[in-house]
Order: structure tokens, then sequence, then C-alpha cells
């Protein structure tokens, strides 16, 4: 059983919180094949949570499903907020002057998810779900990091 | 190590980077700043163009080379924050299945893709 993590971004939440029995096969995939938690990268509340009950129903359950004694959320450090932003300038860089501008704040919050993922990646393989798996895949590129996958959930 | 430890020729950081450099590298996973990895970039023989704040690529630092795992133990509180969560995820999946929402169809699509993963 190898160690590796699962974490979410937004994109994942909504698939996961949409389909129960998606994230009931992840989460027998996790239980099964790895040594590792479902994690939520505590920046990706920022554009997942509306603060009305009835928009936020989904999540709640999704956060239900995945919270035991400690909290599923892992939170960005500073050394990785300082990577996020180097990331994210190399990632402007690679994309060009041509890119789609309307993208770039989306970045931002990608470039910490990915660098959350590159800080756990020292001592466990890690699977970013996600619902952006262009933006993800090329940050997780620039890291380097060989034990960092990228899957859209479905 | 202090940070006052790691510049100059003749610091410890330069000393153990000189010794050890793979031990050095691993330093730098607990001190992963901008100074630390500017000061060794020389004696670890990386060009000078080398992008500041570049992690170390290998995360292979304890050794999978006699097919042990490249990782360190889980400590105790990583171990029961796992150890929890499974043994919810088990009960969530009880709880799905009642509800008509058992994810066990999908698990042959999804250990395909895993498959694929590196580790």
């Amino acid at each position: 059983v190898t160690r590796r993590d699962f974490l979410l971004d937004s994109g994942a939440i909504s698939a996961l919180a949409e389909d129960r029995q998606l994230l009931d096969g992840y989460s027998l995939l996790l239980e099964r094949k790895f040594d590792g938690r479902i994690l939520v990268p505590n920046v990706v509340m920022g554009e997942t949570r509306t603060g009305d009950p009835r928009r936020d129903v989904r999540l709640n359950l999704l956060i239900k499903h995945i919270t035991t004694v400690t909290a599923p959320y892992i939170t960005l450090t500073d050394d990785a907020a300082n990577r996020a932003g180097v990331l994210r300038h190399l990632a402007l860089k690679s994309l060009g002057e041509n890119r789609d501008r309307t993208r770039d704040s989306e970045l931002t919050i990608d470039a910490f998810v990915v660098a959350i993922a590159e800080e756990l990646s020292r001592t466990r393989a890690v699977t970013i779900l996600t619902g952006d798996l262009e933006d993800i895949a090329l940050l997780v590129k620039l890291t380097g990091r060989t034990n960092i996958d990228v899957v859209r959930p479905r | 190590l202090r940070s006052s430890d790691c510049t100059g020729p003749t610091s410890l950081c330069a000393q153990r980077c000189r010794a050890s450099p793979t031990e050095s590298v691993a330093g730098f996973f607990a001190f992963p700043s901008a100074i630390l990895w500017l000061d060794a970039r020389p004696l670890l023989g990386l060009e000078a163009g080398a992008t500041i704040l570049d992690m170390p690529k290998d995360a292979d630092l304890n050794g999978s080379a006699n097919g042990a795992s490249p990782y360190p133990p889980v400590t105790p509180e990583e171990r029961a924050a796992i150890d929890a969560q499974k043994a919810w995820l088990r009960e969530m999946h009880k709880q799905s299945v009642a509800e008509g929402f058992d994810g066990t169809e999908l698990l042959p699509e999804l250990e395909a893709i895993a498959a694929t993963w590196s580790e």
C-alpha cells in the first residue's frame, strides 16, 4: 500500500459533491489501494463556499463525508505561499502574452494548490483531483516533481 | 542549522555541502529559502542561472534502491488521522450503498487510472 494523499480543488469538490457514487468510488479507491487521506487545501474554500445554506448543502455533505476527528483541510504554509507566487509567475510566462487573461485570477488558487501538493510530495505521493486539468498540470510540470499526479474526477 | 550558519564559504552549511551534498540538499527541504538555495548552488555544481526557489527534483532522498518506500515513516499523528478517515470512509460507504450510491462498480475504472500514477 503506497503512501498517497488525494487533494481536491474547487472543480473536484463540485464534481464529487454532485455525484455521490463517484465520491464513494474514490473513497473506496483510497481506502483499499493507498495509505493516505482525502484532503482539501484550505485556500480552495475561498472559491467554493457561498455562505448560502441552500447552495452549500452538497459542499457540507462532502466535507462531512471526509471529516473525522481531524478536519480534512491542509493549510497553506508561508513557504508554500511564496512558492505559489513563483509557480504562478512561471506559468504566466509559459502561457505567454496571448493567453486567456480571464483565467489569470483562477491561476492563483491553482498555484496555491500545487504548491501545497509540492510540499506534501516530499513525504508522499499526491494525486490532485481537479476540474482544471490544463492549468494544474502545467503548474505541476513546473515543479519538476514526478510523484504528483493530476486527474479530472471523471 | 540556523540561517546564520548558512552563509559564506566557511559556513557550516558550506562545509556540509562539501562533505555530503545529498545530506545538505535534504537540509534544504527543511529550510527552502532563496538565500540558502542561492548560497548552495555553486557548491552543488548547479548552473549559475538556475531558478531561485527551485526545489530539488528528487523525492527519493530516503532511499528506495532496495525496494523500500521512498518516503519517511508516517508519524503517529498522521497515522491516527489516516486510520480515522479510513474507518469513517468505510462507514460512509455503507451509508452510500444503503442510499443507492454504491461506488463499487466504478472501482475498476478508477483503479485503471490509478495504475498509471507514479510513486
